[in-house]
């Protein structure tokens, strides 16, 4: 029997960009810093597992790192299956805007085309942005994908600027999470990187009229857990 | 001019892992004074969890609206027909809303709530002897190939529509985003070929290059093998691209300029 050939060029699942941008300013120094690394790290897997469930999505990951100034970790656009994590180290300011700035350089439509799926930002600190947050906020909702881009935000400990990190996800309905405790911050980059993902990696079509809360459902975060005051930050 | 209808409708991969139905629709009509293509793909989320349904209806409503058009007593001349026109848009979302409410059966109390439960788009094209009108409202493709080898699209890109987003039937301002165009055939080259898909289909190319280069494929292919050949081969090429490629429900059809006078029904 005669094969025809089927039409048109080559076929490509749609990339989904993921990115981490971690605060890395002098007051995440020590168990703050080190249970970052230890909850990205460990969530590596399920989320390689995630994106192995859905074939029709390729998920490419970054990470930005923010102290005085703000810098790529992985600059390069990395495939999920090779993601690999190495240490971050803390120390000087806050400058979160300029990671915003950072990330938002990459978000224009000239790189990142129309057919991706919608790429997933998650910011965690533990304090309060020492640059231009704002202006940093608006380079990055400037871009398109930056408006249509799932935005989470994780606190760490209690001087977090809950505010700032409400402001960056920039939906009412989706609140920061706020890890007061190393099991609670490997519990919420660890839905962040999968359940979050998946939700992105598969989104349903929404009316453009009726978005007013994001173009991806946000999934339930997980509760806090109930720990005892010595294990707070 | 004859004309002769192709196409098909595959459910997703991502639906067949995850048991959705497949949400996308397609139909035609066909007799002596025109043809209707239509193609719908229903949003699909939970909030949207019977477009699968409103899908069909939104089909349904076109290839009726459009074949009345076209029989309708507007006469030949262009500015009558454009006027007339000019109120597709508002009888479309009308005829719709109607075909909601009848299916709903007063289960959704709050109209607004009701339509976006059938969330849909829609593509359609209608030809008739003299002109064929294109229609559009939310994401999906529609491009015509003419008989000198060229690529159009009739219709404005929506530029603002990235991601998943989408215009839809089921809006409030509908009728605003139902857009149309007319295109007379006493202006040549002729559509050789017309060519209508869900964003399933484009979302599953590398690029827009890769994509519209099946619209040129198609075409060479029924000229080689025959429109029957390749409407035998099209589920199972839908059904690659969807896993392949997007994932999504992927409806493929087209319209293609023959010298074959049969009139063709929907199966």
């Amino acid at each position: 029997m005669e094969i025809i050939k089927r039409p048109g060029g080559a076929m490509a699942n749609r990339p989904l960009h993921f990115f981490w941008l971690a605060d890395c300013s002098g007051s995440m120094y020590g168990e703050k810093i080190e249970q970052l690394n230890y909850a990205i790290r460990n969530a590596i897997k399920p989320m390689q597992d995630v994106a192995a469930d859905n074939p029709n999505a390729q998920v490419m990951v970054r990470a930005v790192k923010f102290s005085t100034g703000a810098q790529w970790h992985i600059a390069t656009a990395t495939p999920v299956e090779e993601f690999k994590w190495d240490n971050l180290t803390s120390n000087g300011v806050t400058d979160m805007g300029l990671a915003l700035q950072l990330v938002a350089e990459q978000l224009d439509v000239s790189q990142m085309p129309e057919r991706c799926l919608p790429p997933v930002l998650v910011l965690v600190s533990d304090g309060q942005p020492t640059d231009d947050f704002n202006a940093g906020l608006a380079a990055l909702m400037s871009k398109p994908w930056g408006k249509k881009s799932v935005r989470i935000g994780i606190g760490i400990g209690q001087d977090v600027d809950l505010e700032v990190l409400q402001k960056f996800i920039g939906n009412p309905e989706v609140k920061p999470l706020q890890a007061n405790n190393a099991e609670d911050l490997v519990k919420y980059i660890r839905w962040a990187s999968t359940v979050v993902l998946q939700a992105a990696s598969a989104p349903a079509s929404q009316v453009k009229d009726q978005v007013s809360t994001g173009v991806v459902p946000i999934p339930q975060a997980p509760v806090a857990s109930d720990v005892e005051a010595d294990d707070v930050w | 001019m004859n004309w002769q209808i192709i196409g098909d409708s595959v459910r997703g991969a991502s639906h067949k892992r995850n048991g959705k139905p497949n949400q996308d629709a397609w139909s035609f009509t066909q007799n002596e004074g025109c043809t209707v293509l239509a193609v719908a793909d229903g949003h699909g989320s939970s909030k949207h969890y019977r477009s699968d349904v409103g899908a069909k209806l939104a089909v349904q409503a076109a290839l009726e609206l459009l074949n009345d058009f076209a029989h309708a007593d507007t006469g030949s001349n262009p500015r009558q027909i454009k006027q007339a026109a000019d109120y597709l848009p508002s009888q479309l979302v009308q005829a719709w809303r109607a075909a909601v409410d009848n299916v709903d059966e007063g289960q959704t109390i709050i109209p607004k709530e009701r339509y976006s439960i059938y969330g849909t788009t829609l593509l359609a094209v209608l030809i008739s002897a003299d002109y064929a009108l294109y229609l559009q409202i939310g994401d999906g493709d529609l491009l015509v190939l003419t008989e000198d080898g060229q690529l159009h699209t009739p219709l404005p890109k929506n530029t603002n529509l990235i991601a998943n987003e989408t215009y839809s039937l089921c809006e409030e301002k509908a009728i605003y985003h139902v857009e149309f165009s007319l295109q007379f055939f006493d202006h040549k080259p002729l559509p050789a070929l017309i060519f209508l898909a869900t964003d399933g289909y484009a979302n599953s190319f590398t690029d827009s290059v890769d994509f519209q280069q099946a619209v040129q494929d198609f075409q060479g292919q029924i000229a080689t093998h025959g429109a029957d050949k390749i409407q035998d081969c099209l589920a199972d090429w839908l059904n690659e691209t969807s896993e392949q490629g997007s994932g999504d429900d992927v409806t493929v059809a087209m319209v293609l300029l023959t010298a074959d006078t049969t009139i063709m029904q929907p199966e």
